[in-house]
């Protein structure tokens, strides 16, 4: 195992998904933009009309901001922020996808060669040209989500992978066409809310064209992404949507999402069909943050029902490996670390540490503790899902008690079994005991 | 347990889906492209700063230009960065995620700093740094976060090199360091290699400015020459400056290694000879030195970046570390994927790159409309493929429905 990092108040998971939550926003600008750009600027050729194309400057000088700032950067952020929260887990992830994120990342190349030559050459090369360096991007930005969702998709259906190791069965998994297909549609959704905040910018009259040409394709896709997400929805494992039904929580986060959903919907029809007039610069703004919230609990949402894994029947949110693959000769791990312990495989510690000793034994409890625990729970007394608290909420008057607690976690739908040997056990026992003192 | 152990056994379970070399000769080519970008931008920063403070009038024209190059180059070395990032956590996992572990707080710091960077960057070009306006403070801030950056990646990348420090590193008298905020390594010299060529870099750039815009009338030929000249000299400066450094850093290195008897370190110091010999001649007619310049610029950054990963390559043998003993569990399909991906790929920026060249140059009707129509047939097409594999392997595995 690596080293493990403690966040305090937030645990180092939360971090990935403030991270992940927030990258939705400029990525799905990024892949959605410049369809509905590009078909602007198209018009505005056509109809002979510069106004569109002032739009389309602006459009485009927001998306080079805020997504190739922003957009690329949280990108990265996941990544580090997994590298250092779940390092197996983002380690297992790339093992199996490094072509499949080097492939990504061609296509990365090529969105951000045509995104900066569209932005310079508006006005500079001929219109056909420009039109073609638009559609070209938005085609690699697309595929971009083509692949990136196969490896989301991977993480909660790992489907026929568990048996074979193959990129491909694990890429082309049972959640992967239906949630291509609502990312790729609500994509026009959160494109449309950020072309509404540009469009209320313009001063000329050409606002309120713009803004129906906007909403109407941002209405058309928040519909079929609500018809894909219902598919989507019934994909999922059977133990996703019991947690679902069952965690309140992960309750109040569907109705924030399907009320964002409704209320953005709302407004897109109202702009599209009877009130374009409606397309206020701070009303859009406002409903960028709705939207945000409401992203924020789907993906809150997708990332709890996983639980415990990182990845669904592999890898546990404590980075053991739950399964036999065979045909990667890859062997489970949770029993052989009750066997052997879990000390023996920090080879990051000393080698004093890494023997329990009445000198070190509430040290080395707080270690095995931090490993099984700080992926997901804070080890402050305020926070999320706070082990202190939790701890108190037993009762327990004495260390066996918790130790007994802790050799049943396995049999909680969302807590993986403890890793760690008998002796070990005890230790983070004594060691939680004396936390919550 | 051992530190070598340790290492092994913290290789991925699933193994390599490519022999290993494959990885380590993407790993050395994208991050000579990733660091070539890096220095660009660097360099573009020092110069619009030298420009901006500058009387002479040509170096303040050449600063507004400049503010366009460094936004720019600020997201091609960042999407170039994402490659070797990815290869080196395949074949080095062990060493990348322990000392990015260890430093938690500093490698997401690092990302902090690079956004901040570059928003600093677009705030000075937006405020008419084009136009020659602007306060060129934005742009001392920004290379200032965009340096401090570098020095965490640095940081990080030296804490890799000791493995058998790590303990030290991760328990400070008996307590486990659980907060990730410390960084745990600096190598002045190591870290100097890397930043002194951003002028020879910009340099270079500045020949290849003077020969681009001649005979366009976009601008004087006196400040094109100017440019280049000036572009010449400060490659041909910092190219002796990296030589001196690269000479000290060598003497640093331990000495079992006998790092000057290997055969990257020489076809590296060659190449360098070559190019400064050719920079020598070059101060007379810079431009016409442009393309040859660029070409052994780019060779010698790339034999640079080969034997600095033979010298990584000694370091981790060291600590008992070999990465031709890393398991292969083959994956032939997703590797021509992306072999197959990248070609295309090179079809399409070509293509990008030609439009933007002419254009560049007030060229509107700019043509090359097969090679345009060709990169749409080859991305629709690229989707066919996929949604086909997908389809059928959806319904061989029955999860479509």
């Amino acid at each position: 195992m690596y080293p493990i990092w403690e966040v305090p108040y937030l645990s180092s998971a939360l971090v990935i998904g403030l991270i992940a939550s927030f990258h939705v926003l400029p990525s799905h600008l990024a892949v959605g933009a410049l369809w509905v750009t590009v078909f602007i600027e198209k018009l505005g050729v056509e109809r002979n009309r510069p106004e569109y194309l002032a739009f389309v400057k602006r459009f485009t000088l927001l998306l080079l901001i805020f997504s190739f700032i922003f957009g690329s950067l949280s990108g990265i952020g996941i990544w580090y922020s997994a590298t250092v929260s779940s390092p197996r887990g983002i380690s297992a992830l790339i093992h199996n996808y490094v072509w499949g994120w080097a492939t990504e990342w061609v296509f990365f190349l090529i969105e951000i060669a045509t995104i900066y030559a569209y932005y310079y050459t508006l006005g500079k090369v001929d219109p056909k040209t420009h039109i073609r360096l638009g559609y070209i991007y938005a085609i690699a930005a697309w595929i971009s989500m083509i692949i990136i969702t196969g490896i989301l998709a991977f993480m909660l259906t790992p489907g026929k992978w568990l048996e074979s190791g193959n990129f491909f069965d694990g890429f082309f998994n049972p959640t992967y066409f239906p949630q291509l297909f609502t990312r790729t549609f609500l994509m026009f959704g959160i494109a449309g809310i950020y072309g509404l905040l540009i469009a209320a910018t313009l001063k000329h009259e050409a606002k309120y064209e713009i803004t129906k040409i906007i909403s109407r394709f941002a209405f058309g896709g928040m519909i079929l992404g609500l018809i894909f997400g219902y598919w989507y929805y019934h994909k999922l494992p059977k133990s996703a949507l019991e947690l679902i039904n069952g965690l309140p929580y992960l309750q109040i986060l569907s109705k924030i999402a399907l009320l964002a959903w409704g209320i953005l919907t709302l407004y897109f029809f109202l702009t599209a069909f009877i009130f374009p007039q409606l397309n206020h610069f701070i009303l859009s703004f406002l409903l960028i943050l709705l939207t945000f919230l409401g992203i924020l609990s789907a993906e809150g949402i997708r990332e709890g029902v996983r639980r415990p894994y990182i990845i669904f029947d592999f890898m546990y949110s404590h980075q053991a490996i739950a399964r036999d693959l065979p045909a990667k000769k890859i062997k489970a791990e949770v029993e052989t670390i009750q066997r052997e312990g879990l000390l023996v495989r920090l080879g990051y510690l000393p080698e004093d540490l890494r023997k329990i000793t009445p000198e070190n034994r509430l040290e080395v409890g707080r270690i095995i503790a931090l490993h099984n625990c700080a992926n997901c729970h804070s080890f402050t007394p305020k926070g999320v899902r706070p082990l202190p608290v939790l701890v108190k909420k037993l009762a327990p008057q004495s260390p066996e008690d918790i130790d007994a607690f802790l050799s049943a976690l396995g049999s909680f739908p969302y807590m993986p079994p403890f890793i760690g040997n008998d002796e070990e056990r005890k230790a983070v026992a004594e060691y939680l005991f004396k936390l919550i003192q | 347990m051992n530190i070598g152990t340790y290492l092994n056994a913290m290789r991925d379970a699933a193994g390599l889906p490519s022999p290993a070399f494959v990885f380590d000769f993407f790993l050395v080519l994208t991050f000579a492209l990733h660091i070539l970008l890096v220095n660009l931008m660097l360099g573009s920063a020092l110069l619009i700063l030298y420009g901006r403070f500058s009387a002479n009038e040509h170096a303040k024209r050449l600063s507004q230009s400049l503010s366009r190059l460094l936004v720019n180059s600020i997201s091609w070395a960042i999407v170039l960065g994402v490659a070797p990032l990815l290869f080196v956590q395949v074949i080095y996992d062990p060493f990348w995620y322990t000392a990015n572990t260890l430093s938690a707080w500093w490698a997401l710091g690092f990302l902090g700093f690079i956004i901040l960077g570059f928003v600093l960057a677009y705030v000075f070009y937006l405020n008419g740094g084009y136009e020659g306006k602007g306060s060129p403070l934005w742009v001392l801030l920004s290379l200032a976060f965009l340096i401090l950056a570098g020095v965490i990646m640095h940081s990080l990348a030296v804490t890799q090199l000791y493995p058998e420090k790590w303990p030290s590193f991760a328990v400070i008298k008996g307590v486990y360091q659980s907060s990730g905020s410390s960084l745990h390594g600096f190598e002045l010299f190591r870290f100097l290699h890397f930043i002194v060529p951003s002028l020879a870099v910009v340099g270079v750039w500045l020949m290849f400015y003077g020969n681009y815009f001649k005979g366009t009338g976009k601008y004087s030929e006196e400040y094109l020459s100017y440019v280049a000249k000036l572009g010449a000299k400060l490659a041909l400066y910092a190219s002796l400056g990296q030589a001196v450094v690269g000479f000290i850093w060598l003497l640093t290195l331990p000495t079992e290694f006998s790092f000057f008897t290997n055969p990257f370190f020489i076809l590296a110091f060659l190449s360098a000879l070559v190019l400064l010999g050719v920079l020598f001649k070059a101060q007379g007619n810079p431009s016409g030195f442009a393309k040859i310049c660029a070409f052994l610029l780019g060779l010698t950054v790339l034999l640079m970046g080969a034997a600095r990963e033979a010298l990584r390559t000694n370091y981790f043998t060291k600590a008992g570390y070999r990465l031709a003993d890393y398991p292969v569990n083959p994956s032939y399909g997703s590797l021509i994927l992306f072999l197959a991906t990248f070609v295309i790929g090179l079809i399409v920026l070509l293509y990008t790159a030609l439009v933007a060249y002419r254009s560049g140059q007030g060229i509107k009707e700019v043509g090359y409309e097969g090679l345009g129509r060709l990169s749409v047939i080859l991305l629709w097409g690229w989707i066919l493929v996929m949604v086909f594999i997908g389809v059928i392997i959806s319904l061989k595995n029955g999860t479509l429905f």
